[in-house]
């Protein structure tokens, strides 16, 4: 019986996509690091009485591993911060699992209208369909990416100050933002 | 005669004025050196890279001002967190910053005796403020500190990778936004982590 060569090339990659499919079903729902992660929002550049504008300690968050470093899970949210910062700041974070080895990214992020041509989901987080926000994409002001390892503490902090030439909000002093994100358990 | 006096004493306040930020440094000794680690005792060696570009800038060439790969950085142990070493730094970077962005690491025990990295950018800053060694990194021999723009932490241990990502333009150049330092452990000198 003779295959006709593009049935034979369409049936090889639909097969080839399959595979990618379930791989990265697997790797998207298989495994679960659960971290306790905790924030300060204050003001470090002078020395105020009050410097402490928000404080969210030991918040219990759940990273599934994922293959793409742009597949990105919230930590904290940009409305538990948008008042504090007056900006739309959102924190979030994944652990992207390629080739045997594990990475923690956490980052800190400006959510911006989707409107030029580059944004995509190749290059940057999108927000989900189903969300308010989903015209809304989220560009990077700084990330760090590290190797994970059970039970660490992963700590990344932002730092402007007068004529830094960078803002994290509009809210001058809310000039430090503070993460820290301990690994508590694989589930 | 009045007329051009007053001329010249306003032309002299104005050229003053503006030259001021450019010129505030040149009587101290710009950039500070920054010590490095002392030759004795247990250091590790780290292969770090920088790149500044303006990449997700809409609407420019593409346009790169640092490309180092692969620099061989040595770090010793620090005392604590505080206690800083360069990674990053020097006129060649200055002459593109030109505003004492330098870029420094440390290597030190916590309290629960777990090895810790800190990677971060920072800026150079007269101590107008007089901050303390136990709130910045104070330069040795000089009135600056460094003030941190952005900073990480984690465990070290050999082998380990580190990335550092700031999409923001902290230097003259408004489009040079995109900083990305890297650090990958390569070897322990002395005895070391291994």
């Amino acid at each position: 019986m003779k295959i006709p060569f593009y049935t034979f090339i369409k049936v090889i990659l639909a097969l080839s996509g399959l595979g990618v499919t379930a791989a990265r079903a697997q790797a998207d729902t298989n495994s679960v690091e659960v971290f306790r992660c905790s924030l300060v929002v204050q003001d470090h550049v002078l020395h105020r009485r009050n410097p402490l504008l928000l404080e969210i300690k030991d918040r219990e968050v759940k990273l599934k591993k994922t293959q793409s470093a742009n597949d990105l899970q919230v930590i904290f949210a940009e409305d538990e911060l948008s008042e504090t910062v007056r900006g739309s700041l959102q924190i979030m974070g994944t652990v992207v699992s390629q080739d045997n080895r594990s990475q923690l990214k956490l980052g800190f992020y400006s959510l911006q209208t989707r409107y030029l041509k580059y944004i995509d989901p190749n290059s940057f987080w999108i927000a989900p369909a189903t969300s308010n926000s989903s015209s809304y994409y989220a560009h990077p002001l700084t990330e760090s990416i590290v190797r994970f390892k059970p039970t660490e503490t992963y700590n990344l902090d932002l730092k402007s100050y007068p004529r830094s030439g960078f803002s994290i909000g509009s809210y001058e002093k809310a000039n430090h933002v503070g993460l820290e994100c301990v690994h508590v358990r694989s589930e | 005669m009045k007329a051009e006096i007053q001329f010249k004493l306003i032309w002299m306040l104005f050229a003053m004025v503006l030259s001021g930020p450019f010129v505030s440094h040149a009587d101290e000794n710009w950039p500070p050196p920054l010590p490095r680690p002392s030759s004795s005792g247990s250091r590790e060696l780290l292969n770090c890279s920088l790149q500044v570009t303006n990449a997700y800038k809409e609407g420019f060439r593409k346009r790169t001002w640092v490309n180092i790969k692969n620099q061989p950085v040595i770090l010793g142990k620090s005392e604590n967190a505080l206690d800083l070493q360069p990674v990053f730094e020097g006129p060649a970077l200055e002459a593109i910053y030109k505003n004492g962005i330098v870029f420094m690491a440390s290597l030190y025990n916590n309290n629960d005796g777990q090895l810790r990295i800190k990677l971060g950018m920072y800026r150079t800053r007269k101590n107008l403020q007089k901050f303390t060694s136990d709130q910045y990194y104070l330069i040795p021999n000089s009135i600056f500190y460094l003030h941190p723009n952005v900073e990480q932490e984690s465990s070290f241990e050999a082998g380990d990778e580190y990335s550092l990502v700031f999409n923001r333009a902290v230097g003259v150049h408004t489009n040079a936004t995109y900083t990305v330092m890297n650090c990958q452990h390569r070897k322990s000198l002395n005895g070391g982590v291994k």
